[in-house]
């Protein structure tokens, strides 16, 4: 018993551990602030973007417009905070460096670069860890993308989205929006009005991408969301494994993230999809922190096709978040596997959707939730299984853990089988750590902290080993630090 | 009794079976062993009517009669008793319960009547018996919950009640220890008779010092590939597989 | 807040103004419960607890309740369809209303008061109208307000603390032709004193040949200690719209164990809240739903656990047939301080045709953390391995399906019955499949070749 009081008194003490809350100072360029038509010309125009796309953001604006105006933000979550003023935030904030996007590294601005080296980035290529591009993404813009050559070799395009929609106009015009419709929901339509940024990823027919992709997220401006977007292809025959982080300053206000990701699959194509999540959750009393409201999806539209999400969620105040699968090809395959700490006065409201359309489709997800403080760990998942998706399989492990007696852990699994030759299987468990394998750890020579952060690597061992070796070793250290002071 | 000639299974793709001749008479016990691989698990199958067996060419008879056209359970109704190597577990459903609907539809099959449940609980139990199942077990799940031996002796039972003409007896001596091999053994013998046909299908010669075979058949890549009598097996079992020129990836 | 919409408001309005001097005792409460329906209407898809069934079969008409009821005759052939249970007391409902003639009471311990809700309230029981209370923070409450608006009758049983009802007490409730179009509006209310017990067993059977509308309220309030056994068999008509809801509050100790059977209705809703409020109290929940052509049946089942220590076991198992739907949907909540509660819950489904469809939404709300939660779900056709051995032993196909579907349903029936009940609930099953199934999958299985 007194290893948990000890490791409750911890969680207790949870303190502001977050070792990425520093900002950056440098000269912006803004937006003016709040959300108008004016404001997305603004961005638009900014971006040098095509007529159609600022077409295209226009149509998503009054979509959002009319949504905002009949029924305001979604509520069905089971999270609280305080409403939004939209017209509070700037969407769109700039380093002035970026006026002339740096051709090289070598004319990236110093501060920049110093920045993504104390979050443990490096920009310098012959620093950066063997085989992975890295695109990076500061406050609205995408700073610098790495590799470039070595890839555009491979004839993989690894590009920011603005990029994108500068170059390659038919792919772009093709394939966005084309997973996360405009009116696919508010944020969704939020988005596709305002976002400044993002990668965009395509893998041609035949092609292994020769390293991993990964992107960094970064606020740093105050008031300001961030609303990138991203849009990977993967043609046929073709694979690529794509990482995401993201990281933002401790403020007192709490900032919106808003992003919308897509994911084409064709046949026999593979998309590996992993993110950390770590923007800042706000203080040990809930002041702060980012409202991470995130629409993600992937469509695998080719025979055979498979993607595979992994995410560690460790950040943010508020997360609403749903990466998703629509099963279209025949074999095609959906992962989730997720790992959600609440700590301190976190809430996350997260899960998947696996939606059966082809013959012999198959799914997983399994979803570990670690609450602690006083935070609220949500799983809502949807398996639903249409008439003509034959053989269907779907297997369901999600488990929670709750550390102290403040906080709480929700399942809401929504199975709607319309096929008799699905197989579905769901399981749940919710449990609080084990007082028997604490005191064991402890007769073993291990420190609260180390036996609690052993237990929960083991409890969520199944998800972590689907994150790629570059990340993993990252992944793990990270949730020993929200462990830190907030779970052991 | 039973005919089989030329069959050549498939499963999927695959051609498993490659045109296997056999001939079993009235009263006769005959053993097939073979490497793993060879098809052993594939004949007793398409024997008894699993789907996904597709018989692709040849003919087996029972009787005179096709058996390749006939339903998993017709086949059971023209006396076709196959033992599993894994014997399925279903809960819910009793034993006794089992027993008393299976007897019907096979009698139903055969056009006799229903036989009531005072004679049949009298039938399973004196079989339960003569096999030392206890009693209980009767009134248990089909199987669940059963060590491998109590599974294989519940097939014995079952065997017993239901009678048939042509046992098949598919590795029902895989994974037992010497007490649960007597107990198969008891049972095999037990069915012994003139008008009856026991197929025994087997990786290993021990089972047949339990219960001796008058012919002995080794099937290799789908074909018999030789056949004698019972010292066949222990030849076997002295020189392997390998001693007949026949790879064996268990050896 | 979900919108609302009314069905038919002028004419239940109209029904309402024409029927309420008839109706027994209580106007104020009526008139309130009245204007909270007219309020709120039926609740809507768009609302989470009803996401899964719509009402849309009561849209066409105004289902008012009949004020009185004359086919003696044919309700008196029902009740041979009725469980033949030794030694119970009888009560019947007809269209609605008690009927003496056909109940049979029967000597009751000291303590124990069993009457008709509408001479309670003809008699002006004041302690009654504090029970006969509306829900009005729920969602799709609407139901529960047109019943209080609208009730005719029930029942109201009361046990003394310290005593046990040794002779069961079985409730059927009959619904003849005279009630096609209209609808019966029945309000039970259940108390149980300090350690006491009480066997229950409800029958709800109904006419075949058109439309009407069941709308039931069973509240129960379950002392220390108290023991309530219930169980409940739905064989309403095969065109009736059949809506039960239960609100059971739970003191320590308690004990509660209830069985749904469900088997009749084109449209069906359980809905069960259940509270507890002391210590070490239990609920284990049971259910079995068959569907046929054009049924839906949807359970819902709210477990709050508002105290630490105390468990719950909720299994739910339905078969899906040809064109038939069903949704589970059960919430278990844990209060903050509720330490060492247990709660499963166990959602087992069997579709059977390509046209049947199935919901399961079992969920947990977590605020506690020592605790042991947890719960599963299936669904799945029925296994190729077990109907193969099965047909290897000479079953043939309908046989062996039938033998898995009663197999299947039987775990629950064995967990959730006592012998005494268990037998007739099986060969009321047997006989529900002899009658609806199609047998679809013999048809598949003869044809073969689907690999």
């Amino acid at each position: 018993m007194a290893a948990t009081i000890e490791a409750e008194r911890q969680v207790e003490e949870a303190t502001g551990d977050y070792k990425y809350g520093f900002i950056t100072d440098i000269e912006t360029e803004k937006a003016p602030k709040g959300l108008s038509e004016d404001t997305i010309r603004f961005i638009s125009a900014k971006k040098e973007e095509p007529e159609w796309l600022l077409e295209w953001r226009l149509k998503a604006f009054a979509y959002w417009q009319s949504l905002a105006a009949e029924e305001g933000e979604p509520d069905w979550a089971m999270v609280n905070y305080p409403k939004i003023d939209f017209q509070d935030i700037y969407y769109y904030a700039a380093p002035k460096s970026q006026e002339d996007r740096p051709k090289s590294l070598d004319e990236v601005d110093p501060e920049l670069l110093a920045t993504y080296e104390k979050l443990g980035i490096s920009l310098d290529e012959q620093k950066v860890l063997s085989g992975v591009a890295v695109d990076v993404v500061f406050d609205s813009v995408s700073v610098a993308t790495t590799f470039r050559e070595t890839l555009q070799e491979a004839g993989v395009i690894f590009c920011s989205i603005s990029e994108a929609a500068r170059e390659y106009p038919d792919l772009m015009r093709k394939y966005l929006g084309s997973v996360v419709p405009v009116q696919d929901n508010f944020y969704a339509a939020l988005n596709s009005a305002v976002f400044s940024d993002g990668t965009f990823v395509y893998i041609p027919k035949g092609v292994r991408c020769p390293m991993e992709l990964s992107t960094y997220f970064r606020i740093n401006e105050a008031n300001t969301g961030q609303f990138e977007r991203t849009l990977i292809i993967a043609d046929d025959e073709s694979y690529v494994s794509y990482l995401e982080g993201c990281t933002a300053p401790m403020r007192d206000e709490n900032q919106l993230h808003a992003a919308v990701v897509e994911l084409v699959i064709m046949d026999d194509a593979e998309i590996k999809y992993s993110t950390v999540q770590n923007w800042y959750p706000g203080d040990k009393d809930g002041k702060g922190g980012i409202y991470n409201f995130v629409t993600k999806r992937a469509a695998c539209r080719g025979v055979n096709s498979k993607v595979s999400w992994t995410q560690v969620e460790t950040g943010s105040s508020v997360t609403w978040k749903y990466p998703s699968c629509i099963l279209q090809g025949d074999n095609s395959v959906g992962e989730f596997y997720s790992v959600a700490i609440s700590n301190n006065y976190q809430q996350a409201d997260t899960g998947t959707k696996m939606i059966h359309i082809g013959k012999n489709t198959s799914s997983t997800i399994i979803s570990k939730g670690i609450s602690a403080g006083h935070g609220q760990n949500t799983y809502r998942g949807l398996v639903k299984v249409l008439g003509g998706a034959d053989d269907a399989r779907n297997f369901t492990q999600c488990d929670s853990l709750l550390l102290g007696d403040q906080c709480g852990a929700h399942t809401v699994p929504y199975i709607e089988v319309k096929n008799p030759t699905a197989q579905i299987e769901h399981e749940a468990t919710t449990s609080k750590i084990s007082e028997d394998q604490l005191f064991y750890c402890l007769q073993r020579g291990l420190n609260t902290e180390e036996a609690v952060a052993l237990i929960v690597n083991g409890f969520c061992r199944d998800v972590m080993q689907h994150l790629p070796m570059e990340f993993a070793v990252e992944a793990q250290k990270l949730l020993g630090i929200s462990l830190e002071g907030s779970v052991g | 009794m039973l005919e089989i000639k030329n069959l050549h299974v498939n499963v999927g793709d695959k051609e498993i079976l490659k045109g296997l001749d056999l001939s079993l008479r009235a009263g006769e016990v005959h053993a097939i062993m073979g490497p793993n691989g060879a098809g052993k698990s594939t004949l007793s199958y398409a024997l008894s009517g699993r789907e996904g067996y597709e018989v692709t060419e040849g003919t087996a008879t029972l009787n005179g009669k096709d058996l390749l056209d006939l339903e998993a359970d017709e086949r059971a109704g023209e006396g076709v008793f196959l033992g599993f190597q894994y014997p399925v577990e279903i809960p819910g459903v009793s034993n006794m319960n089992f027993l008393k609907t299976a007897v019907n539809s096979i009698r139903k099959y055969r056009g006799e009547d229903e036989m009531t449940a005072v004679d049949l609980l009298k039938l399973v139990r004196s079989k339960a018996a003569e096999l030392k199942m206890d009693p209980e077990m009767l009134k248990r799940p089909v199987n669940v919950g059963f060590s491998g031996g109590e599974k294989k002796r519940n097939e014995m039972v079952q065997m017993a009640v239901l009678d048939p003409c042509l046992a098949i007896l598919d590795e029902t001596d895989s994974g037992l220890d010497i007490d649960a091999l007597k107990i198969v053994a008891d049972g095999i013998n037990r069915l012994r008779a003139p008008d009856k046909a026991i197929l025994v299908i087997t990786h290993y010669q021990r089972l047949l010092d339990y219960v001796v075979p008058d012919h002995v058949h080794v099937l290799a890549d789908g074909r018999i590939v030789k056949s004698g009598g019972k010292e066949l097996a222990l030849q076997l079992e002295a020189e392997g597989y390998a001693g007949l020129g026949i790879a064996d990836d268990a050896a | 807040m979900a919108k609302q919409i009314y069905y038919q408001n002028d004419g239940y309005q109209q029904a309402f103004a024409s029927l309420a001097d008839g109706l027994p005792g209580v106007p104020e409460l009526r008139a309130r419960a009245f204007a909270d329906f007219m309020a709120t209407g039926f609740p809507t898809q768009k609302v989470e607890e009803w996401k899964y069934s719509g009402l849309s079969a009561l849209a066409n008409a105004v289902f008012v309740p009949v004020k009185t009821t004359d086919r003696h005759a044919e309700a008196e052939s029902f009740l041979a369809q009725s469980v033949p249970l030794e030694g119970a007391v009888q009560l019947v409902f007809v269209d609605g209303h008690f009927n003496t003639a056909l109940s049979q009471a029967g000597d009751l311990e000291d303590g124990v008061t069993l009457t008709s809700l509408a001479s309670a309230l003809a008699a002006g029981d004041n302690r009654l109208e504090g029970r006969l209370k509306t829900n009005e923070q729920a969602q799709g409450r609407g139901l529960r307000s047109v019943n209080a608006a609208l009730m005719t009758d029930g029942f109201v049983l009361e046990v003394a603390a310290d005593t046990t009802v040794s002779r069961p007490i079985q409730v059927t409730y009959i619904s003849t032709s005279a009630v096609v179009g209209h609808s019966t509006q029945l309000r039970n209310v259940i108390s149980l004193g300090k350690n006491s017990q009480l066997r229950l067993l409800e029958q709800h059977i109904g006419v075949d040949t058109g439309t009407y509308w069941s709308n039931f309220v069973t509240d129960c309030t379950l002392g220390e200690d108290a023991v309530l056994e219930r169980t409940v068999l739905q064989e309403e008509g095969a065109k009736a719209v059949y809506v039960a809801e239960g609100d059971v509050q739970l003191a320590a100790r308690a004990s509660l164990k209830a069985f749904w059977l469900t088997l009749g209705g084109q449209l069906s809703r359980q809905s069960q809240f259940l509270t507890f409020n002391g210590m070490e109290a239990e609920v284990a929940l049971y259910g079995a739903y068959l569907g046929a052509e054009g049924q839906s049946h949807d359970m819902l089942t709210v477990m709050d656990h508002k105290v630490g220590h105390c468990n719950s076991d909720q299994i739910f198992r339905g078969v899906l047939d040809k064109g038939a739907k069903a949704a589970f949907q059960g919430r278990v909540i844990v209060a903050p301080d509720a330490q060492l509660t247990n709660a499963n819950q166990a959602n087992n489904n069997m579709l059977l045709d390509r046209s049947a469809e199935v919901n399961s939404k079992p969920e947990l709300k977590i605020y506690a953390d020592d605790v042991k939660c947890s719960h599963g779900s299936t669904v799945g056709e029925l296994d190729k391995d077990m109907l193969f051995y099965l047909r290897s032993r000479g079953l043939d196909a309908d046989a062996a399906e039938q033998l898995l579907v009663e197999a299947f349903i039987a775990e629950v029936l064995e967990e959730g019955l006592d012998a005494e009940l268990l037998d007739f609930m099986q060969l009321r099953v047997r006989s529900w499949m002899a009658s609806h199934t199609a047998s679809p999958l013999t048809a598949e299985a003869d044809g073969k070749e689907r690999t």
